[in-house]
């Protein structure tokens, strides 16, 4: 019987996937997108340190961002039968070793950039608040698949010793780093982006938990775009409207009359406006592709982006853009997702799923792949395939449950209709 | 040692190969644009001047966390040699102060009993003691001392007994030889 129901999920998955309304063909692109970027943690990680490249080009440093998105890709290919329970938890585990133990730090939080080899700091990168934000929400996730072990203890206990109110260094706004050598960096995270997951994992600490006016002092600029009022971000960047939402299912919390997942939804679609409304100056955007965000280029790493934003832009076009925002706008991601496998799929898509990005105009493909790229791939796709498998997760954690209690986010009904 | 000297600056060269050099300032442009896409401005990012100036100045930064990588290893492995040599150092001292400063030691002890009179003494040095040599002519001295005090107490034995021959025999006497 069983058997019959395998073969059954197997032969027609839409079937399974609840509210999914998709083909089966496309099911199953998605499905191979997902599995091949999760190659990349398989193939990027260090055997010894669990430490995970920024890149695939040779010589390229860890990132904790990325290493952050290895963990919970090895969670996601336990639950997917790609791993099994006994190499995930290794791998993870291996990662939490190096964590606790190796990888340089301060105050709980990790620098940017390691050595993959030893978890030593290189190229006098800073210690990062959002690249540690990242590495600490995989850190809690990964372990919520492997319920009662010791992960979910020595992930709570990595969790517990960032002490997010030094971060905010006497203000009220996070900033985005500090350097043994300089002190804290001159930027704080003074406006709409991909800080909610930090303001989320801070708000939410037992041992040094922010104050409730932190999550009230960053600006909510919003501005307009084909009559979308939109709460943006400076660059536009696609991936700005992505990453918290990975983690955090913002699509029943309501801030002040603003919903996050809704928001993401319309700089999602201005973001395929926008590509639309220069398809004559670009080449790349015409046959409705879009997706700007941050990526590599002709000119090397940019954070493209669209409007409202400064919307820099020069024809590049990262397929992971409309990939990652799949659970915002189903149709159009697939649209773009299928398009550029089918016409340039020969030229873009390897083992390891869709390489970094394109630019037609300049006949410009990238070799590389970036792991955090290929990391909000597979966790977007996990989402959006499963049933928002990690949004439940997530959004049970004890952690987040204080941070929304904490915040006064309030259910989705009492939003003020626009 | 040598092993140890050319594994630390073989990698220096490994380092500063010129694959190595590309990778690097790869890495540096990398991270350098990352900051930027952090806090973008346009007016900054169309400085080209200013930007290689930065990927210099984070190549250099690297460059001299490679060094001090290596002058790291270097001191570990330099301490971890003087450590050996020490050992070795000690271990040796030990060693030689068995196998000679030893002997000698005995050797004296025995000049000084043949000075007091006592020719019966004769040196047997341990198997892997050295100046073996030594032992071997102190004893042919004492042997031939030895000898030659028992035939010269066996002939004062002999004499008439009168004042010169009892002083002779009462200084042989303090003599010890084999035969006493």
């Amino acid at each position: 019987m069983t058997l019959i129901f395998l073969i059954f999920i197997q032969c027609f998955p839409l079937y399974s996937q609840g509210t999914l309304s998709i083909s089966k063909e496309d099911y199953l692109l998605l499905k191979k997108v997902q599995k091949d970027s999760f190659q990349y943690f398989l193939t990027q990680t260090d055997p010894e340190t669990g430490l995970t490249k920024d890149s695939s080009r040779v010589g390229a440093p860890a990132s904790i961002a990325a290493t952050g998105f290895a963990l919970v890709s090895f969670a996601i290919a336990f639950q997917n039968g790609w791993l099994s329970y006994r190499e995930a938890y290794q791998k993870i585990a291996r990662t939490f070793d190096t964590l606790e133990q190796r990888a340089a730090g301060e105050k709980g939080f990790f620098y940017h950039f390691l050595n993959p080899k030893t978890g030593k700091r290189i190229w006098a990168s800073e210690l990062s608040s959002i690249d540690t934000a990242i590495l600490i929400a995989s850190v809690l996730l990964a372990a919520s698949y492997f319920r009662g072990t010791d992960l979910e203890v020595r992930a709570r206990r990595l969790y517990d010793r960032v002490d997010w109110n030094w971060m905010l260094n006497g203000t009220l706004l996070f900033s985005h780093g500090w350097k043994p050598e300089r002190g804290f960096l001159p930027y704080q995270w003074d406006m709409y982006a991909e800080h909610l997951i930090l303001q989320a994992l801070a708000g939410g600490s037992e041992t040094f938990p922010v104050s409730g006016q932190v999550w009230r002092e960053w600006k909510r600029d919003t501005d307009s775009y084909n009559g979308k009022e939109i709460v943006y971000s400076y660059t536009g960047s696609l991936f700005t409207y992505q990453y918290s939402h990975a983690f955090i299912d913002f699509r029943n919390l309501n801030d002040g009359g603003i919903n996050y997942f809704d928001n993401s939804k319309k700089a999602t679609l201005a973001n395929q406006e926008f590509c639309v409304l220069n398809e004559a100056s670009y080449r790349s955007y015409q046959n409705q592709i879009w997706g700007l965000s941050a990526c590599l280029g002709p000119d090397g790493y940019k954070a493209y982006g669209a409007e409202p934003g400064i919307g820099l832009h020069d024809g590049t076009v990262a397929p992971y853009a409309a990939l990652s925002s799949i659970v915002f706008t189903p149709a159009e991601s697939m649209s773009v997702i299928r398009n550029v496998y089918e016409s340039y799929g020969d030229r873009l898509y390897g083992p390891m799923g869709f390489k970094d990005s394109f630019n037609l105009d300049r006949n410009w493909w990238a070799s590389e792949y970036l792991g955090i790229d290929q990391g909000i791939t597979v966790m977007m796709l996990e989402n959006f395939l499963n049933d928002g498998a990690i949004w439940k997760r997530f959004m049970r954690l004890p952690a987040i449950q204080r941070w929304i209690e904490r915040t006064q986010l309030e259910p989705q009904n009492n939003l003020i209709p626009a | 040692m040598t092993g140890s000297y050319f594994g630390i600056w073989g990698s220096a060269v490994q380092v500063f190969s010129e694959e190595s050099i590309r990778q690097s300032m790869l890495t540096a442009a990398h991270i350098n644009e990352y900051e930027q896409a952090k806090r973008p401005s346009k007016e900054s990012s169309s400085l080209s001047s200013i930007r290689a100036y930065k990927e210099i100045a984070l190549l250099s930064e690297r460059q001299m966390e490679m060094i001090r990588e290596m002058m790291d290893e270097t001191h570990r492995r330099i301490l971890g040699l003087g450590i050996l040599l020490l050992i070795f150092i000690g271990w040796g001292s030990i060693f030689l102060t068995h196998k000679i400063a030893g002997p000698i030691f005995k050797l004296g002890q025995y000049l000084q009993e043949v000075k007091t009179g006592n020719l019966t003494v004769r040196i047997k040095f341990r198997k892997f003691d050295e100046v073996h040599y030594l032992a071997k002519q102190f004893n042919e001295m004492a042997a031939a001392l030895d000898a030659a005090m028992t035939k010269m107490k066996r002939v004062s034995n002999g004499m008439p007994r009168d004042a010169s021959s009892e002083e002779l025999k009462k200084e042989l006497a303090k003599f010890k030889t084999t035969s006493d």
